[in-house]
């Protein structure tokens, strides 16, 4: 038995680092209990070849020490078990088991060592994931549309089709045929912009006139919307813009009635604004629906309180100027001499209609302080949305 | 219109606080857009006497003042003017608080002791003046003022202000007693005896009187009343009146004055005053004005006229523009002694004519152009001479004229059943006639209708839906339920362009191209730089009335907009620009009504990537914004785009193209010219793509028939020639695909070569053939006939010769 001993003690070169094993293998205690039951010797020499793999620095010195313990010509192990079955019976069971056990530790040791090896090399050649990739460029729909696309989908879910009319209009539909008398002063709230060279020929102040050629065009029952952009003859300031957006909604059927408007609005409101903020509909004139409507839901500035805490107490609320409402559309029913105009007999179909500025809506949600912001294309202020 | 709740409760008697009674007006759509309170309470401010105002000793703009407070002597530091001894002040005790919060406290005052404030209006709420301390016996019209008592034992008592938004189809709101009216009505409130008595009055011209001589001579004019009052004493008017135009914002000018407009206010009726002593005749005559006749209105200015104007004259000259403004020579003035009263009604077309013509917008003929009430004038009339009688208890009637109009009687039906149509609850008949006759409609049942008779200052009910509206009105908006949600059978669909345009956005979103909205009016230098980038034929459609140089005509196409948006990011220090729009170009081709074009057009300026640090960044180039628009026609369904060389004006000749599909010209695309880009001070290149969308239409929404993909791999085959330089790509793709038949799929080109080795005067082309045939694959033996027939044709139709490669 010294024999196998010495060979193997020979083997141990002491030039080799010494590591801890239980760095390598998590279960070496019990291993190593395990090892010690069968052989005193063969634990020491395995414990030691273990530091040495758990101290090799790298593949080289891993590979020289595994060399040394395991290698198929001259691996201490290798040559130890070859004599193994010289040896008596009672011999070879100890000895037999002692070494396998011991070869088997060196083994795993040896493979957990490379792995740690590798994974240390790979992180030496890390990538700095925290580098800026090469980042495409990304596109952005204009704030506008995606307020327009909220409201056509709703609309769109609620049955209204888009029907698109012209942006530079004859005076008879922007006005004449929505019930605008001549030289009424109704007209005064449309500063109109008129075309050089032809009198009748106005950019539309309203979407409305495309109900006027829907109508026309199109038999009941209608239920359409209306979205386009709109001019005003104004000076240019943070509140006033000479083109703007709206979008109209018509419903003509029989039957239609200012409960069915308000389902509608209703609808609208809790979908676009807030499931349970309060609104309310009150009367208002415009020539082309009888009775006329007005929207205002509450003032989500001031919940509805009218003031706003100040530095010097509460303040009058700056958006709705202390009436705790906000006005948001403006509707009705659809004029007895606009379906006149159209050649629809009022007594036969009934119908509702509304509009709504699409500026209004997105600086509320948005907290967009200047409506000239929308069509000046600045990337950091349509980035934003 | 102001409405101060004091004059309104001279009228009606009515329950409520100011904010009750502005939520009933809004709510009946006479919005109130805010509530102003005034003269709040004083308490702590009291009647008090300079004795004596010096100078301070240490600053020169302050007073020391002892006052007589009516309980001892004050020491009192003051900053205003106007302080004197003898002046009967308002006097802020030590302790008060004032309306604004400030608590008076005894001080110090540079080394002087200061006992108490003086106060001006502003300080007490009664105005915004703050020029001077108030002197309180001139603002009140009394000396008798007890030193010590409370101001507010003699102010008038707290009154609050509605600013109320009047609709244009409402001219009876235009007065105090049309609100009035609609405030009884909302709370169920009655007419006061005054009310009632004023209301029913009717100047005293009887047949003693002697007429004055008045001609009518226009249509427009169908209703005047002249009335010539002796012995006035033109001066100032007594505190209520110049209180009561004060709180409207109308400063006094003079007691005849102010009572014409103490009238416009309450009646709704504007009246006019003149001095007789300067009317020719003496009399009155309404014409239409004469071309190039003149007139110095009562503002100064000399106003030259047509016969748009209404024009009232002496027996001589104009004296005033009927509805508008009177005439300066005929106006009252501190030496009038004999006044001429003018009531009239002129038609509301040509006093809105008249007006904007001069460009003058009156409180007269802002009441006139909405419809005055034909049927208030009497009563107008003799309100204003009942006071003026009080107020120069001298003065006597003299010569008086008074042509009638006979007011329209209108008489409609009311259907409760429309009513309930309309509105969607229902009506019984008593309902409706306890809603109208709260607003002094006339009703009587007639079966299951009413017969309503439509008073006359309600020039806004002429069909049964006006009066549908007046009930809705009446009964409450806030009563209308929701109906449950239903179509009719109307269902959405996309439309076509809806469809066209959602993908246009998509596919550019995806180049990573952002939206941009720019404004469709533009200069006419924009639009002149810019004109036919888009193949646009027509001419430009200009504005009549522009409201500035730089938005003076329609967009012809979105080519300016863009470069627009372009200088100003590249200003705002943008690296790169990329930005694309949707919508119309506008051009005169001689319709009625203009081309609207609908179209995509973007730009792109500066990085190809937004973030790159390594080679692969670089300035966009020609092939690289190519690649974005080829992208973009391929999401498209643009299959068989064709790219020309294009030199049309704006593009950058060279570096330019025209794209066309089934033979038209569908989008342009390239550098843009130098020249154009110097008119927006833009010093980069600018590669511009400019789509028209209605041609791409159809395949953008068509439906596509599914094809099922081959089951073996493509054969692959390189093949590069020598091409002479003249010879385009898309010339030798055109051999290739024309002689390549059924069997050959698709040509891509890999390489274009000019380096070492290339013939004189040629490039090498470089083309890979994947070919393609269904089952079974392409034998050796086909594929060797068709490579031969390529290089033949390349070789006689495009003088190619095929590279031999090493
Ligand atoms: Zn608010």
């Amino acid at each position: 038995m010294s024999d196998v001993r010495s060979l193997l003690a020979a083997r141990l070169d002491p030039a080799w680092g010494r590591a801890e094993p239980s760095g390598l293998l998590a279960d070496w205690p019990e291993r190593l209990a395990a090892l010690s039951a069968a052989s005193a010797e063969v634990a020491s020499i395995t414990a030691d070849y273990v530091s040495a793999i758990a101290a090799a620095g790298d593949a080289a010195a891993l590979q020289s020490v595994r060399n040394a313990a395991l290698s198929r010509e001259s691996g201490a192990f290798t040559e130890a078990l070859a004599l193994v079955p010289s040896l008596s019976v009672d011999e070879k069971r100890v000895w037999g088991k002692a070494l396998n056990l011991g070869r088997k530790a060196v083994e795993d040791a040896d493979k957990a060592r490379r792995a740690q090896l590798e994974a240390a090399r790979e992180a030496d050649h890390a990538l700095d994931v925290t580098l800026p990739g090469r980042e495409p460029w990304t596109g952005r729909p204009h704030v506008l549309a995606q307020v327009r696309d909220d409201l056509l989908d709703l609309f769109h879910g609620l049955g209204f089709s888009v029907y698109t009319s012209p942006e530079v209009e004859l005076d008879e539909y922007n006005f004449g045929k929505l019930n605008f008398a001549a030289d009424h002063p109704a007209r005064d709230a449309h500063d109109t912009y008129f075309v050089e060279g032809a009198s009748d020929v106005v950019l539309r102040t309203h979407t409305s006139p495309g109900w006027v050629r829907a109508m026309e065009e199109r038999k009941p029952p209608l239920r359409l919307v209306f979205p386009g952009r709109v001019y005003r003859a104004e000076a240019v300031d943070a509140s006033h813009m000479d083109q703007f957006h709206q979008i109209d909604g018509l419903f003509v059927d029989r039957d239609v009635s200012m409960a069915d408007l308000k389902a509608t609005l209703n609808t609208f409101a809790r979908a676009i604004y807030r499931a349970d903020l309060p609104t309310r509909i009150i009367p208002i004139y415009f020539p082309f629906v009888e009775p006329g409507v007005q929207m205002d839901v509450q003032c989500v500035r001031c919940d509805g309180r009218g003031h706003v805490p100040g530095e010097e107490g509460a303040r009058r609320c700056p958006v709705c100027k202390g009436t705790q409402w906000v006005e948001v559309l403006g509707a009705g029913m659809v004029h007895p001499n606009v379906f006149r105009a159209v050649g629809i007999d009022p007594e036969e179909y009934t119908g509702f209609a509304f509009g709504m500025g699409l500026e209004r809506i997105a600086m509320g949600r948005y907290g967009i302080p200047e409506i000239r912001l929308f069509l000046e294309n600045d990337l950091r202020f349509l980035g934003q949305f | 219109m102001r409405l101060p709740l004091s004059w309104l409760r001279e009228w009606v008697e009515v329950e409520g606080t100011a904010e009750q009674i502005a939520e009933a007006l809004t709510t009946r759509g006479f919005y109130v857009e805010g509530v102003e309170h005034h003269g709040a309470p004083h308490p702590g401010i009291v009647v008090a006497r300079v004795l004596a105002a010096e100078k301070h000793p240490n600053a020169d703009k302050l007073k020391l003042c002892r006052v007589d407070s009516g309980s001892g002597e004050l020491s009192i530091v003051c900053g205003a003017p106007n302080v004197t001894a003898g002046m009967t002040v308002p006097l802020a005790t030590v302790g008060t608080t004032m309306p604004n919060g400030l608590v008076i406290k005894a001080a110090k005052i540079r080394g002087q002791l200061s006992q108490g404030m003086l106060c001006s209006t502003r300080e007490l709420m009664l105005s915004d003046d703050h020029s001077g301390i108030l002197e309180l016996a001139e603002y009140l019209g009394r000396t008798d003022l007890p030193l010590g008592s409370p101001i507010d034992d003699h102010l008038p008592p707290p009154d609050a202000v509605l600013e109320v938004e009047v609709p244009f189809n409402r001219p009876d709101g235009m007065g105090v007693i049309g609100l009035a009216r609609e405030v009884k009505a909302a709370l169920g409130g009655r007419w006061t005896d005054a009310a009632r008595t004023r209301l029913a009055a009717r100047p005293a011209i009887t047949a003693t009187s002697t007429p004055f001589p008045l001609t009518l001579d226009d249509a427009d004019c169908p209703a005047f009343f002249a009335q010539v009052v002796h012995g006035v004493h033109v001066g100032e008017s007594p505190a209520w009146l110049k209180q009561k135009l004060a709180a409207m914002g109308q400063r006094s000018i003079s007691n005849l004055v102010d009572l014409t407009n103490l009238l416009l206010f309450e009646y709704g009726q504007p009246m006019h005053a003149y001095d007789l002593a300067k009317v020719a005749g003496p009399a009155l005559h309404v014409r239409a004005a004469r071309e190039g006749e003149r007139l110095t209105t009562l503002d100064g200015r000399e106003r030259t006229l047509t016969a748009t104007q209404l024009l009232i004259t002496d027996a001589g000259r104009p004296v005033g523009v009927a509805g508008v403004m009177g005439g300066a020579d005929s106006e009252v003035s501190a030496t009038t002694t004999d006044v001429l009263l003018e009531c009239a009604w002129f038609a509301p077309t040509r006093v809105r004519r008249s007006a904007r013509a001069l460009g003058l917008a009156t409180e007269a003929s802002k009441r006139y152009e909405r419809g005055v009430d034909p049927g208030i004038g009497a009563a107008a009339a003799q309100r204003y001479l009942t006071l003026l009688l009080e107020l120069c208890p001298g003065a006597k009637l003299g010569a008086g004229a008074w042509v009638e109009q006979a007011t329209p009687e209108v008489t409609l039906t009311l259907r409760p059943s429309r009513a309930e149509r309309l509105v969607g609850i229902p009506f019984t008949s008593e309902r409706c006639e306890v809603i109208l006759s709260a607003l002094d409609f006339g009703v009587t049942h007639q079966g299951d209708a009413l017969a309503v008779r439509v008073p006359s200052w309600r020039l806004d009910c002429r069909l049964e839906d006006d009066l549908v509206e007046e009930v809705a009105r009446g009964n409450g908006y806030d009563r209308i339920p929701e109906a449950p949600m239903e179509t009719h059978g109307a269902f959405a669909v996309r439309t076509p362009r809806e469809r066209t345009e959602r993908r246009a956005l998509e596919a550019m979103l995806a180049r990573g191209l952002s939206e941009a909205w720019s404004g469709s009016l533009v200069s006419v230098a924009e639009a002149e730089a810019t004109l036919g980038m888009a193949g646009e034929q027509g001419g430009l459609v200009r504005l009549a009335n522009p409201m500035s140089t730089e938005s003076a005509v329609l967009r012809p196409n979105l080519v300016a907009g863009l470069l627009r948006a372009v200088a100003h990011n590249l200003r705002q220090g943008a690296p790169s620009v990329r930005l694309f729009e949707v919508g119309a170009g506008f051009s005169s081709l001689g319709a009625r009504l203009p081309e609207e074009r609908r179209m995509l057009a973007a730009v792109v300026t500066g990085q190809r990537f937004r973030h790159a640090h390594d080679a692969a960044q670089a300035s966009v180039d020609f092939l690289e914004a190519k690649g974005l628009w080829q992208a973009w026609l391929r999401e498209m369904r643009v299959d068989a785009a064709g790219w020309r060389a294009y030199a049309g004006r704006g593009w950058k000749p060279g570096a330019s193209a025209e794209v066309a599909a089934q033979g038209s010209s569908i989008a342009w695309a390239g550098a843009v010219a130098r020249d154009v880009l110097a008119a927006w001070q833009i010093d980069a290149d600018v590669h511009l793509f400019v789509a028209l969308l209605e041609p791409l239409a159809e395949g953008a929404t068509a439906t596509v028939r599914a094809q099922v993909p081959g089951r073996f791999p493509p054969v692959r085959r390189d093949l590069a020639f020598f091409v002479p330089r003249a010879v385009t790509h898309a010339k030798v793709e055109q051999t290739l695909a024309h002689h390549g038949g059924g069997l050959l799929r698709e040509v891509q080109l890999f390489d274009v070569y000019e380096g070492p080795g290339t013939p004189q005067g040629t490039k090498g082309l470089d083309d890979a053939r994947p070919s393609h045939h269904a089952e079974p694959t392409l034998t050796e033996a086909q594929v060797t006939v068709l490579q031969a027939r390529l290089v033949t044709a390349v070789a006689t139709e495009c003088d190619g010769a095929l590279r031999e490669r090493g």
